[in-house]
C-alpha cells in the first residue's frame, strides 16, 4: 500500500475521520448494491414469483439459463460485437491519435472538440440519429445507394449488417475518448527515442515497430480490455435499434436478460440467475483490468 | 466542509419537497394505469374519468396515470415486485389468462352485477374466463387483421381485390412502382392468424405437449411470405411495425397493407383526405378460402392485491357495462375502428350512431368477424420461435421445412424445462 | 534541410486533412439531426436528403415536442437538469471524501472495506435492476426526486479515480498543516479540493451525463409528470410519434445540448484529465 511507512503525527484521530469520510459512499454502496445484489443471490435460487409463493429450485435456473439457444445464442452475437468493435475501433482511434499528433496545432483542438462531442451524447439519441441516417425508407444512405442506380439497402433485415450498423453507432460514440487516450499514449513517448534512433539510421517503418508499438504496450491493453468489458455489456443500442432483430441476430445477454424481466414466460428467479452469470463473466474481465491498473500503479512507485 | 455537504443536502431536500398529491374531498380513490394509444383514445379516457370523478352519486374518484407501451412492461414487472401496483390496469385478452392464472389478479364475478354479465356475447366471455371465473369486464374486440387497400390504384391497372396468395403477389408485383411498394408483409405477433388460417391449428398441440408445425400448411405460409421478400414484391424491411403499418396506405408508402381494425382511426384522424381511397378487406388464403383473423382487445382487469377493488369495480361497471350509450361513445370516438362485447350496444350502435352507414365497419362485420378466432395464450416464447423460423426463412436462406423443424426443436425443449403440458389454464 | 522541412509540412497537410475528414464525419450525425429537425413531417424521411437544408424551415416540430401534454418535453428536461445537477455535486462530494480518506488516512479495517467498495465496480447494474427496485420501494421512494438522485450517487469507479489522483500529491504540506493542527477535514477542503481541478470536473461530469442519460431506471421508477427524465421521454416519444420523426428529432436535438454545452465548458479540464487517466 501507499502509505506504507507513513506516520503521520496525529494518527490516532484519523480512525474518527476516515470512518466519517468513507460513510456516505459505504452506507450508498451498501444500500444500493448490496442489499439488492444478496437479495438477488437469494432469489436465484428459487422460482421467485412476485404474488405467490418462491420456492427453493437449487441450481435448476443456472441450468436453464446455460440450456437456453437464446442466452447462447445471445453470448455468440456479443462475441461478434467484439470481434468487430474492438479492433477496428483500436486501429482507427490509432491511427487518428497520429493524425492529431501530426496536424497543424492551430486546428488540433477543434478537432480533439469535435471528436469528443458524440461522447457526450446518451444511447438514445445516438440510436434515434442512426436509425434515421439508416432508414429504409427516406435515409441519407438508402437515398445515396438509389442514386448510383442500386436498389435500397435493408440494413435491420441482414443479421452482418445490423449488426455491423450497431457496431458504428457503438464506435462513433466511443471514437473521442479512446482517441484522446491513444493521443496521450503517444505524446507521452520520449521524444529522445526517436532522436536516438535517427541518429542509427532508422526509418519511419523502423521507428514506428521498434519504438511507437513497444511504448504503446499498455495502453493497447488498458484500451482493448476497456472496450471489451464494455461491449460485453451493450444493451442500449441494439435495444433500441433492432429490439434484437433480424432473428435474435443483435440480441445481447443483457437484453436477454431485460427481456426476460419484463415477460412472463421465465420466473424472475431465472432472470437473476442469468444476471449473476453475466456478473461472472463481466467481473472476471473487469477485474482483470483494475490489476493491470494497479501493477502500473505499483511499478510507478 | 459540513456546512457547504448540509447546505448541498437541504437545497436537494428542498426541492423534493413538493407540496403531496392532493385528495378529493370524502372521497376514495382508486387508481387506474391506462396505456397509451392514439390521442382520441387518451381524449375518450380523460374525459369519462372526470365525468365519473365529477358524478356525486360515486363514492370513488379514479386517479388514472397513462403509461407508454415501450415501459409498460418493466414498469408492471417492477410494481408487482415492489407491491406497487395500481387498483386496476389495462391488459389484453391474451396476456388476461396468464394474469389470472399466476394470481395478479382477481375475478370479478361477484362485484359486477349480472345484468352486465348477460348482456355479453358468449364468445367474448369466453376470452375473460379462466377455471370459470370471469377476471374482467371486457371493453371491445378489434380483429387483428385487416388488409388496407388502396381503391385508387388498383382500380388503375383493373386489379381486382387479391383473395388467394397468387393474386396477392401479382397485384403486388403490378403495384410496385419507383416510388411505391405495392405491399408490405410484416411478421409480428399477428402471424397469429396466419398460421391458424394456413394449418388450421396452433403450432403446438391441443394438449401443449409438444410443437405441432410442421404440416403443409406451415410449409406453405413460410414458402409464400419467403417468395414476396425473396422476389422483392415486399419492402424488405417493414417501413413501419405493424400495429402502426395502416397508415402506409395513406401516406402513399404502399399500395397494400396489413393491420389491426385500430389502423381506421388512425387513418380517420391523420389522413381523413383519403378515407374515401382506401378499401378494408380480410386477408388473402392460399385458397381464397375464409382468412381466420385473431380477435384480440384490451379492458381493465383488477389488481390481485388492489386496495379498492370494490371502487375499480364500480368504475368498470360505470364505464363498460351499465348505460349502452356512455359505452357505445367509445366507439363513435373511435371511428368505429373496434368491436362492441355487448349486445345492447351492439344494438345502439346499429340504430342511434353512424356506424350503420359505415362502409369498412360493415366489410369487417361481415368478412372478418364471423370468422374471426380468439387469440392463442401459450407462452410468447413459443410464437417468437415461429417468428423466427419465417425470419429464417427471410433472412438466412433456410427452407421452409429446416427452419420449421428448429422451431420445433426449440418448442419442444421450452415445453420440457417448463413442465409446460401441465400448465395449459381451462 | 529545405526538402525535409518540405516534406514535414506535406506531413502536417496531410494529417489536417485526415484529422479534419475525421471530425466532420463525428460531427455529421449530429448537424444531420438538427437540420432534419426543422424539416416538414413529409419532408423528413420522402424527399431528396442530399438537399440538406430544409425547403421550409419550419419550427413545426419543436411547437408539437412543446404541446405534447402526455409527456412535457421543457419539464422534462428541467427535472432532469435538476436531479443531473444536484447528483453531481453530491457524488463528487462523497466519492473524492471516501477518495482521499483511503488514499491518506490510515483507520482500522480500511482493506477491507477498500476492498468492499471497489467490488462493486464489478457487477452491472441490471444484474442487480430488479432488486434495486425491490429496496427503493421499501426505502418508500418510488416517485420522488430521491429515487433518481440516490442510487447511482457512490460510485466505486470515481471513487478509485479520486484515491488515484490524491495518492500522486506530494506529502510535504499536508505534514506541515497537520503539525500546525489542521483537522483532515480543513486539509482536504483547503489542500486537496483546490489542487484537483480535474479529477472533480471529469467525475462530475461523467455522473452528470451518467443521469442525464439514462433511460431504464427512470422508467421503472418514476410515472408522475413532475419526475419524468428526459431520456425517458424521448424513448417514448420515439415510439408514439413513429410517424412524426421530425418530432423525435426535435426532442433529440434539445436533450443532447445541455451535455455538449457542460463539455465545451469543461472541455480543457476533460481532454486533460482523460489523458491522465489513460495513462495511469
Amino acid at each position: 500500500m501507499s502509505t506504507k511507512g507513513y506516520h503521520s503525527p496525529t494518527q490516532r484521530m484519523d480512525l474518527r475521520t476516515g470512518y466519517l469520510m468513507i460513510i456516505p459512499s459505504l452506507v450508498a454502496l451498501f444500500i444500493f448494491v448490496y442489499i439488492p445484489l444478496f437479495m438477488a443471490l437469494e432469489k436465484s435460487f428459487t422460482n421467485w414469483n412476485f404474488y405467490g409463493t418462491s420456492e427453493p429450485v437449487g441450481f435448476r435456473n443456472f441450468e436453464l439459463v446455460l440450456q437456453n439457444q437464446l442466452f447462447r445464442k445471445s453470448i455468440g452475437n456479443i462475441l461478434w460485437f467484439v470481434l468487430m468493435i474492438i479492433p477496428a475501433q483500436m486501429l482507427l482511434t490509432f491511427l487518428f491519435a497520429h493524425a492529431l499528433k501530426g496536424m497543424s496545432t492551430r486546428l488540433g483542438p477543434f478537432a480533439k472538440t469535435s471528436v469528443y462531442v458524440p461522447t457526450v451524447i446518451s444511447g438514445i439519441v445516438a440510436s434515434v440519429i442512426f436509425l434515421f441516417i439508416f432508414n429504409y425508407q427516406g435515409g441519407i444512405i438508402n437515398f445515396l445507394v438509389r442514386q448510383l442506380g442500386m436498389k435500397r439497402i435493408a440494413f435491420f433485415n441482414d443479421p452482418w449488417l445490423a449488426r455491423g450498423i450497431i457496431a458504428i453507432t457503438s464506435m462513433w460514440m466511443g471514437f473521442g475518448s479512446l482517441s484522446l487516450i491513444m493521443y496521450a499514449g503517444l505524446m507521452n513517448i520520449p521524444v529522445s527515442y526517436y532522436e536516438a534512433a535517427e541518429v542509427d539510421g532508422a526509418n519511419t517503418l523502423q521507428k514506428f515497430l521498434r519504438i511507437t508499438i513497444p511504448s504503446m504496450k499498455n495502453v493497447f491493453i488498458l484500451v482493448a480490455i476497456n472496450l471489451t468489458t464494455g461491449t460485453l455489456q451493450m444493451f442500449d443500442l441494439p435495444y433500441l435499434m433492432t429490439g434484437g432483430n433480424p432473428v435474435n441476430n443483435t440480441l445481447t445477454p443483457m437484453m436477454y436478460i431485460y427481456n426476460n424481466f419484463k415477460s412472463a414466460d421465465y420466473s424472475m428467479g431465472y432472470t437473476v440467475a442469468a444476471a449473476l452469470l453475466m456478473m461472472l463473466v463481466i467481473g472476471t474481465l473487469s477485474s482483470f483490468v483494475f490489476r493491470l491498473i494497479r501493477s502500473e500503479k505499483s511499478q510507478d512507485e | 466542509m459540513k456546512r457547504i455537504l448540509a447546505v448541498i443536502l437541504v437545497a436537494v431536500l428542498a426541492i423534493t419537497l413538493m407540496p403531496a398529491a392532493f385528495a378529493a374531498e370524502g372521497k376514495t380513490e382508486v387508481v387506474l394505469w391506462n396505456q397509451i394509444f392514439e390521442d382520441w383514445n387518451r381524449a375518450w379516457s380523460e374525459k369519462m374519468v372526470e365525468e365519473f370523478n365529477s358524478d356525486p352519486n360515486q363514492k370513488y374518484t379514479i386517479k388514472q396515470e397513462f403509461v407508454d407501451g415501450a415501459a409498460w412492461d418493466e414498469k408492471v414487472a417492477a410494481a408487482r415486485a415492489a407491491n406497487v401496483m395500481p387498483d386496476m390496469f389495462l391488459v389484453n385478452y391474451s396476456n388476461l389468462k396468464w394474469n389470472a392464472v399466476d394470481n395478479y389478479i382477481q375475478p370479478l364475478d361477484d362485484l359486477i352485477p349480472q345484468a352486465a354479465w348477460d348482456d355479453l356475447h358468449d364468445n367474448v366471455k369466453e376470452m375473460i374466463t379462466v377455471n370459470g371465473k370471469k377476471f374482467a369486464y371486457p371493453m371491445m374486440l378489434e380483429p387483428a387483421v385487416v388488409m388496407y387497400y388502396r381503391k385508387d390504384l388498383l382500380a388503375e391497372k383493373n386489379l381486382e381485390v387479391p383473395k388467394t396468395w397468387e393474386e396477392f403477389i401479382n397485384v403486388a408485383k403490378e403495384l410496385t412502382t419507383n416510388d411505391m411498394y405495392g405491399a408490405t408483409m410484416n411478421y409480428e405477433w399477428s402471424m397469429w392468424g396466419w398460421e391458424y388460417t394456413a394449418a388450421g391449428h396452433w403450432p403446438i398441440a391441443d394438449d401443449w405437449a409438444s410443437a405441432n408445425n410442421q404440416d403443409q400448411g406451415y410449409i406453405d405460409l413460410l414458402t409464400f411470405i419467403g417468395d414476396l421478400y425473396a422476389n422483392e414484391y415486399v419492402p424488405l424491411q417493414p417501413l413501419e411495425g405493424y400495429n402502426g403499418s395502416a397508415r402506409l396506405v395513406a401516406d402513399d408508402s404502399v399500395a397494400i397493407t396489413f393491420s389491426g381494425s385500430w389502423g381506421i382511426a388512425a387513418i380517420m384522424n391523420d389522413f381523413p383526405e383519403m378515407a374515401e381511397k382506401i378499401g378494408v378487406a380480410a386477408a388473402p388464403t392460399k385458397d381464397g378460402s375464409p382468412f381466420k383473423s385473431t380477435v384480440g382487445g384490451w379492458t381493465y382487469v383488477i389488481d390481485a392485491k388492489a386496495r379498492q377493488p370494490e371502487g375499480a369495480a364500480a368504475f368498470i361497471h360505470w364505464l363498460l357495462g351499465d348505460e349502452p350509450a356512455r359505452t357505445a361513445s367509445f366507439f363513435e370516438a373511435a371511428n368505429f375502428s373496434k368491436y362492441s362485447a355487448r349486445k345492447s350496444v351492439d344494438e345502439y350502435l346499429a340504430t342511434e350512431t353512424a356506424a350503420k352507414d359505415d362502409q369498412w365497419m360493415q366489410t369487417i362485420s361481415q368478412d372478418i368477424i364471423p370468422h374471426a378466432i380468439a387469440e392463442p395464450i401459450y407462452a410468447w416464447d413459443i410464437s417468437a420461435q415461429m417468428l423466427t423460423a419465417i425470419g429464417e426463412v427471410v433472412t438466412a436462406g433456410l427452407t421452409p421445412e429446416e427452419a420449421l423443424a428448429n422451431a420445433a426443436e426449440q418448442i419442444n425443449q421450452f415445453i420440457q424445462n417448463n413442465n409446460y403440458a401441465e400448465k395449459k389454464p381451462d | 534541410m529545405m526538402k525535409t522541412k518540405n516534406r514535414h509540412s506535406i506531413a502536417v497537410g496531410i494529417f489536417t486533412v485526415i484529422a479534419l475528414i475525421v471530425s466532420a464525419i463525428s460531427l455529421f450525425p449530429l448537424v444531420w439531426m438538427i437540420i432534419s429537425s426543422f424539416k416538414e413531417a413529409k419532408e423528413v424521411l420522402k424527399a431528396n436528403p442530399l438537399r440538406f437544408f430544409p425547403t421550409v424551415w419550419v419550427t413545426e416540430n419543436y411547437v408539437k415536442l412543446f404541446d405534447d401534454t402526455t409527456y412535457p418535453f421543457l419539464q422534462a428536461m428541467w427535472s432532469t437538469a435538476l436531479v443531473a445537477v444536484s447528483a453531481a455535486l453530491l457524488s463528487v462530494t462523497i466519492n473524492s471524501m471516501a477518495g482521499y480518506a483511503y488514499a491518506r488516512l490510515n483507520f482500522r479495517g480500511k482493506t477491507l472495506l477498500w476492498r468492499l467498495s471497489i467490488f462493486t465496480m464489478y457487477i452491472p447494474g441490471i444484474t442487480i435492476l430488479v432488486t434495486s427496485f425491490v429496496v427503493v420501494n421499501r426505502m418508500g421512494l418510488l416517485d420522488t426526486y430521491w429515487v433518481l438522485i440516490l442510487p447511482g450517487l457512490a460510485s466505486a469507479y470515481s471513487i478509485f479515480f479520486f484515491r488515484q489522483f490524491f495518492l500522486n500529491m506530494p506529502m510535504a504540506t499536508e505534514e506541515a498543516a497537520l503539525i500546525d493542527g489542521a483537522s483532515r477535514f480543513r486539509i482536504f477542503w483547503s489542500i486537496f479540493i483546490p489542487n484537483a481541478k480535474s479529477p472533480f470536473v471529469i467525475m462530475g461530469t461523467g455522473a452528470f451525463l451518467g443521469y442525464w442519460n439514462s433511460f431504464l431506471w427512470p422508467a421503472m421508477t418514476v410515472t408522475n409528470t413532475q419526475y419524468l427524465q428526459v431520456m425517458q421521454v424521448i424513448r417514448s416519444y420515439n415510439n408514439m410519434y413513429s410517424n412524426a420523426y421530425g418530432v423525435v428529432l426535435a426532442g433529440s436535438a434539445l436533450a443532447a445540448l445541455p451535455p455538449i454545452i457542460v463539455f465545451l465548458i469543461f472541455q480543457r479540464h476533460i481532454v486533460k484529465g482523460l489523458m491522465i487517466s489513460g495513462i495511469k
